[in-house]
């Protein structure tokens, strides 16, 4: 555990002072101040706006965070050679995979607090509030998504190269939240071979639209079931596993030559 | 004139009826390339004492660095074996007394000195107290103590080949591999690699170098392993490959140009 | 030549396309411009939100196939599916999205109509519903739809002499409006019934004033349009014998403004269940 949280660490120190993370806490910053200075004709304490906005941002913010920061852990480290000290030490792959998705997904956790911090405080200038219980599941099956996705992220990195795997986590966990719920309804028409690979694609592809509680948050609506809270934690714990064996399995007997990168 | 010569002695020259620090057993690495099959190693065979000095020298592409891959586990090999300790390289535990630095200085830049020694420390699983207390120790060694706490970016190419020296040795290691070691630096870095390898030897620890540097092998190694097109074409004390009044460089010359005379069984 | 023969077919569409006018209007913002056309898709899309908003975030039920599996289940957990509408100050929250709509294309007049209706049954400012419906006018000078709101507005702040003259402008404009789209069917019969409440209004409105003949005739032309509206008709033959209706022209006309929230939500959207929440 101590050579995974040290491979933790490094991830949080060079992101911690490339200051990659600050950009983005701008942005969302800015962002919220213009939305904050939208003037309604003149109206006060309408706060779902910048609710749904900000929400949005952090969806958006938290994903490209997570994906770039777990997408380029492995790749990185070779191209800049710093993966040939750390294999020359007793850190096994399982190891190195398990401490830079940790690394990646624990950075990114801390970056969503902030964000949904920094959300929270423009709605309460606004005059509005969330349901805490509510708010309290969204952050955390929010975590829960961002883990899968940098799994996957780091699973698709042991295999491409950095840019190849970039686009692909991307349009994988896009489709994650944009196709698949639709699949069901594309199913009603659906036929032949069509109707296989889309059945293939509900089936294998990671669910991320169910780890977005975002309509419930902006529409003050009541958390749900902790039954259901927590097999959606479970679900989101089972994939990240799954993931990160495959990752293991890609990278295991990954061969690397330092007069590959000369 | 050549000679191989596969018997285990230390630096003092006893036989020793112990672990080899390093023991290759017929190894052989190839890859397929667009050109046909490469056979980076073949059949190679060396064993290394603990306690010795061991240069590996060849012209480039001879297969030195992948030797060395192999016994870090960057890379499998095809056939043979390979043993750390009397552990295979394939194992983890086989790097736990390794000291690696290789040519370039590559390293973390965002980190300061003292965060890499500390990053390495924990890494090999140390104490707290026994990384600060090697940290220190190696900062002032490498003569960096006054550069600790500013980050590796800021430091000169010198600089960095010293801390990633320095983090190689923070686990005290019994074996320490240099792969070309003093490339790229100036005397005076020269001059530290070489002190910090005689230094090991002092300590009865192994190193295992590769190097062009001819005359840094024959200042430094009390044995050398010729190496050519994959082979090992000539292993054994310096003293004994090379004539009175002869160069480790002409031998070398010699070995690499005539054939191979003392090719594996 | 096959090569260039298809640079010339591409000159020739190139030159074409950029000696085509540009469409941006005076009133197009650095935004409009940067977005250009695709800024009427945005506009929809936020009129949608709102739409969104006014059901609590309960979208549109879709018709899917049931899939075995847990995804589903949570999905239909996770978002609700209970049919409620934004009440009192909840309403105001669809006013950014409408306004956002309006900024996003100018000639969304539904944005101006809905905001505006919002505006005075929801935040109960129809000072601010005025202003609304009058940019929309500025930007959008030949719609009927914002004058025949006008008019509603007229009657709901009982100016009926305002009222009478804003619906017979409503009824001009839409006289003259351009016919080329009503081939689609949706569109024709949204006119048809948009004529048929003006001059329901007008009739109403000439019969408060006692000019019962111009009342009956705009009641006719209704009934024309739509025969099955029997209670217009009872209402001719009470007018024609000149008899009083039980119930006055006034008090009917406010009862006809009176649209509550439920109101908003069209026959066609209900496609979701009205449960309590």
């Amino acid at each position: 555990m101590k050579q995974i949280f040290t491979l933790a660490h490094i991830v949080w120190l060079e992101m911690i002072r490339q200051k990659e993370l600050y950009v983005l806490l701008m942005l969302l910053v800015t962002l919220l101040a213009a939305l904050l200075s939208f003037n309604v004709f003149g109206l006060a304490q309408i706060s779902g706006y910048v609710k749904d906005m900000g929400l949005l941002a952090v969806w958006l913010l938290s994903w490209i965070l997570t994906l770039n920061t777990a997408v380029r852990q492995l790749p990185q480290e070779e191209q800049r050679g710093t993966l040939f000290p750390l294999l020359a030490k007793p850190v096994s792959r399982l190891t190195l995979i398990t401490g830079k998705w940790l690394g990646a997904w624990s950075i990114a956790c801390a970056a969503l607090a902030c964000f949904y911090l920094t959300v929270w405080l423009a709605v309460w200038l606004k005059g509005g509030t969330f349901n805490v219980a509510t708010l309290l599941q969204a952050i955390l099956l929010h975590a829960a998504a961002l883990a899968l996705m940098s799994s996957l992220g780091v699973a698709f990195s042991t295999r491409l190269n950095q840019d190849a795997a970039t686009v692909t986590t991307y349009l994988v966990t896009g489709a994650g939240f944009l196709l698949l719920p639709r699949i069901p309804s594309m199913l009603v028409e659906a036929k032949g071979a069509t109707s296989y690979a889309l059945y293939s694609i509900y089936y294998l592809f990671p669910h991320f639209e169910l780890f977005d509680l975002r309509q419930r948050l902006i529409h003050d609506w009541a958390p749900i079931t902790w039954v259901i809270f927590s097999e959606l934690l479970l679900y989101a714990t089972l994939m990240t596993v799954v993931f990160l064996s495959l990752a293991w399995l890609g990278y295991r007997k990954r061969h690397f030559s330092r007069g590959d990168i000369l | 004139m050549f000679k191989t010569c596969l018997t285990l002695t230390n630096n003092h020259g006893k036989n020793a009826n112990m672990i080899p620090a390093i023991d290759i057993q017929q190894l052989s690495v190839s890859f397929p390339a667009p050109t046909g099959t490469v056979h980076a190693l073949r059949n190679l065979t060396i064993a290394v004492a603990p306690g010795t000095v061991f240069g590996f020298i060849g012209p480039n592409g001879a297969g030195k660095t992948t030797t060395i891959q192999v016994l870090l586990g960057f890379q499998n090999a095809s056939e043979g074996t390979a043993r750390i300790f009397g552990k295979p390289v394939t194992e983890t535990i086989a790097r736990e007394k390794i000291g690696y630095l290789s040519e370039n200085p590559d390293t973390y830049k965002f980190l300061t000195g003292r965060e890499l020694l500390a990053m390495a420390g924990r890494l090999f699983n140390l104490s707290a107290s026994e990384i600060k207390t090697r940290a220190n120790q190696l900062l002032t060694e490498t003569g960096l103590a006054s550069a600790a706490d500013r980050r590796i970016a800021t430091y000169s190419r010198g600089m960095r080949q010293r801390i990633c020296m320095a983090q190689a040795l923070i686990n005290d290691p019994d074996l320490l591999i240099l792969d070309e070691p003093t490339g790229g630096l100036d005397p005076l870095g020269r001059m530290d690699i070489r002190r910090i390898i005689a230094e090991r030897k002092k300590a009865g620890k192994t190193v295992f170098f590769s190097s062009h540097e001819l005359s840094e092998v024959e200042l430094a190694c009390d044995r050398v392993a010729i190496l050519s097109q994959g082979k090992l074409i000539a292993e054994g004390p310096v003293s004994e490959l090379v004539a009175p009044g002869e160069s480790l460089e002409r031998y070398f010359i010699k070995a690499i140009t005539t054939g191979l005379p003392g090719e594996q069984p | 030549m096959l090569v260039l023969s298809a640079w010339g077919l591409a000159f020739s569409l190139a030159a074409h396309l950029t000696s085509l006018p540009a469409t941006s209007d005076s009133t197009s913002g650095i935004v409009e411009r940067l977005l250009g056309e695709s800024r009427q898709a945005l506009s929809i899309n936020l009129f949608n939100k709102a739409d969104l908003y006014f059901h609590k975030g309960v979208g549109h039920r879709v018709t899917s196939k049931s899939l075995p599996g847990p995804f589903q289940k949570w999905q239909a957990v996770i978002s609700p599916a209970l049919h409620l509408h934004a009440h009192g100050t909840d309403s105001a929250e669809i006013l950014p999205w409408l306004k956002l709509a309006m900024r996003a294309d100018p000639h969304n007049v539904d944005a101006f109509l809905v905001a505006s209706f919002w505006a005075t049954t929801g935040v109960k400012l129809p000072k601010l519903s005025v202003e609304i419906l009058n940019e929309a006018q500025r930007l959008n000078p030949g719609d009927y739809r914002i004058v025949l709101e006008q008019g509603r507005l007229a009657i709901a702040s009982h100016q009926f002499d305002k009222a009478l003259r804003t619906f017979e402008s409503a009824l001009r404009l839409q006289t003259h409006a351009p016919t080329v789209s009503l081939s689609d069917p949706d569109l024709a019969r949204e006119r048809a019934l948009d004529q048929a409440e003006i001059l329901t209004f007008l009739g109403f409105l000439h019969e408060a004033r006692g000019e019962r003949t111009v009342a009956i005739q705009n009641f006719r032309i209704v009934t024309t349009l739509f025969p099955e509206r029997s209670t217009l008709k009872k209402r001719i033959d009470v007018l024609e014998t000149g008899k009083d209706p039980q119930e006055s022209a006034q008090s009917l006309l406010a009862h006809i403004v009176r649209k509550t929230a439920e109101d908003a939500c069209h026959d066609e959207d209900h496609d979701h269940d009205h449960d309590a929440p």
